[in-house]
């Protein structure tokens, strides 16, 4: 058992934490989370697997993970910020159909 | 509108199944992991050795900017949707919401704030350079550097002195396009010169990366203020 595997099972159970969420849950703001946290456990898993040991003994990290990882966490905060504006607009709808038009 | 009171649709058996499965696919990622974990799966090598020739010493941005340039590329495209996406959404408001109201109301700005926010936002456009400049050699890059530009941009909005009044500006909408852009240009640019997408002659290779970066700093600092901009409620009101 070492740090990377420790990091990597961190990261399956937060996955699969969000995924148990998202299934179950009818708020959108916390489904939008879960799906987050699902992402983050993706993510974790992956930094974790970039660091190996070499065969001459030395830790060596693995660049290409890391870089989509970056890429990856971009993505996410943009497809969160689309999910938020959505479930703003929704509401705002709801409250329209509820009130009447102005 | 969902309730928050009736949090779940599902009934508790279907929730318990749903437990127990995902608990099963837990064991079998768990124990896949364990049998990966000295697996020699890794691009380490490829590139230390290609390094050299990238324009850059930072791996990270290496791989970002110039080996797998197009996922970049193909990432600012997709800030450019959520930005358009977001942005629409915004154009097409048709009735004010409560809490909108509320929110507007609540942020009139302190003076606190405002110096606050005076003094804050030269450091942070600061910051943000250094990170911009400082990618090429250790960890920083495009997004961390649009990332601190975007909560400049933030800081001042509550402050109540939004960079951005009109979500139509012909700037902003340059802004978001400029990353994309720079990359697209860049690429046909390469295919002139070096006759391939995407690969840099070693001269200016370091250059011709903090360029790209720099226009993607600036778009992924406008998309991430258009973002939060979309949520917010507008203060001119209709």
């Amino acid at each position: 058992m070492n740090t990377s595997l420790l990091f990597s099972l961190c990261g399956v159970a937060l996955f699969l934490l969000g995924l148990y969420v998202a299934l179950t849950t009818t708020v959108m703001l916390r489904r939008i989370l879960a799906i987050n946290i699902m992402g983050n456990g993706v993510f974790m898993l992956f930094i974790a697997s970039a660091y190996r040991r070499g065969e001459d003994g030395v830790l060596v990290t693995d660049p290409v993970p890391h870089a989509l990882v970056l890429t990856g966490i971009v993505v996410a905060v943009s497809a969160t910020a689309l999910a938020l504006t959505l479930v703003c607009r929704l509401h705002e709808l709801s409250h329209a159909s509820h009130e009447g038009p102005k | 509108m969902n309730a928050p009171d009736t949090d779940s649709a599902v009934p508790l058996l279907g929730r318990l199944l749903l437990a127990i499965a995902l608990i099963g696919i837990a064991l079998v990622l768990g124990w896949a992991l364990w049998h990966q974990a000295n697996a020699q799966t890794s691009l380490t090598a490829i590139v230390t050795t290609e390094l050299p020739n990238s324009g850059v010493t930072n791996p990270v941005t290496a791989v970002l900017l110039n080996f797998r340039a197009f996922d970049t590329m193909l990432e600012l495209a997709v800030l450019l949707l959520v930005a358009v996406t977001a942005g629409m959404l915004r154009e097409h408001k048709t009735a004010p919401s409560s809490f909108s109201d509320r929110a507007v109301e609540s942020a009139f700005p302190s003076p606190l704030l405002l110096s606050l926010a005076r003094d804050l936002t030269p450091v942070m456009i600061l910051v943000s350079a250094y990170l911009l400049w400082v990618g090429a050699k250790e960890p920083g890059g495009a997004f961390q550097a649009g990332a601190v530009l975007a909560s400049a941009g933030v800081l001042a909005h509550f402050s109540g002195r939004p960079w951005l009044s009109d979500h139509q500006d012909v700037r902003i909408r340059a802004l978001l396009v400029l990353g994309t852009g720079a990359f697209l240009i860049s690429a046909l640019a390469m295919l002139g010169v070096t006759g391939t997408y995407f690969d840099y002659p070693f001269a200016w290779a370091g250059a011709w990366i903090l360029a790209i970066e720099t226009a993607a700093t600036f778009s992924i600092a406008a998309m991430l203020y258009v973002a939060f901009c979309a949520v917010m409620p507008s203060r001119e009101r209709p």
